[in-house]
């Protein structure tokens, strides 16, 4: 049990590094507001040449092999709840890398709906 | 008058981001069903190169890997247009369509407390809107 949950948390880990990884790509071009459809294809083509990106995708690669071995031995209703810890590794990486303005507000927002993960979770008996 | 614009965006990044979602819980059930199909259910290091073959033969694993593809593109459009700890959040809108899905097409029954969590969610995003219109207001950048 106690190995199924770190297994877990890494995939979390994972997983965070990857949204980090996909947001340093996004935050290093220049112009991220396409308007038409070749706009979006130009877009992705350069987020597609960054290493960032890259790296992201080898982030879930990994994850996702965690996560395979983690379904296998384990319901989803209980693996699910776990993912909760997300929510706070990707607040902290906001605050620490990316120096993004976390408010008060910001902060109630998210714990409101980790409670409210917590209850759906729950309430399944 | 920059505010309705502003307001405009946010409904913007909600739709891209509750579409990423339900792409993301689709593929998470056909994870789940190859995981099934491996026809395993203790996972050990020995039989590991077995499970891997035994999923990669499963052709929901590749469904499941096609809409994960299909996510990314949503996700990174989602992530260039505003912060993380914006868009993350926002995310969490895929318990309250995993609950609707299993309501509608597998006529689960949703308990009370349930309704509340999903409560809770809906006015966590609604804070974190708030927060989004009020950072845009004090500064720009």
């Amino acid at each position: 049990m106690i190995k199924v949950f770190c297994l877990i948390l890494l995939t979390e880990l994972f997983g965070a590094c990857m949204h980090v990884l996909f947001k340093k790509s996004v935050n290093s071009l220049p112009d991220t507001h396409p308007e038409d459809i070749r706009g979006y294809l130009l877009f992705f083509k350069s987020v597609l040449r960054l290493p960032t990106t890259w790296l992201g995708l080898l982030s879930v690669a990994c994850g996702m092999t965690i996560w395979m071995t983690v379904l296998a031995q384990m319901d989803l209703s209980i693996a699910f709840p776990l993912d909760s810890i997300q929510y706070i590794m990707i607040l902290a990486a906001s605050h620490f890398i990316f120096k993004e303005h976390i408010t008060k507000k910001r902060i109630l927002g998210t714990g409101l709906i980790l409670v409210g993960i917590i209850i759906v979770i729950l309430s399944k008996g | 008058m920059k505010k309705p614009n502003i307001n405009i965006l946010s409904f913007g990044i909600i739709f891209l981001v509750l579409f990423s979602d339900i792409l993301e819980s689709l593929g998470e059930l056909f994870y789940k069903k190859a995981a099934l199909a491996s026809g395993l259910d203790n996972i050990t290091f020995s039989n590991l190169a077995l499970f891997i073959t035994g999923i990669c033969h499963s052709g929901y694993l590749w469904i499941g890997i096609s809409l994960y593809i299909l996510n990314f593109f949503f996700w990174i459009t989602a992530l260039s247009k505003a912060d993380l700890s914006v868009v993350y959040p926002i995310g969490s809108t895929n318990y309250i369509i995993v609950m609707v899905l299993s309501l509608v097409f597998l006529h689960e029954n949703i308990s009370p407390l349930r309704w509340v969590g999903v409560c809770f969610i809906i006015l966590g995003i609604y804070f974190i809107f708030q927060s989004t219109r009020k950072r845009a207001g004090s500064d720009h950048d």
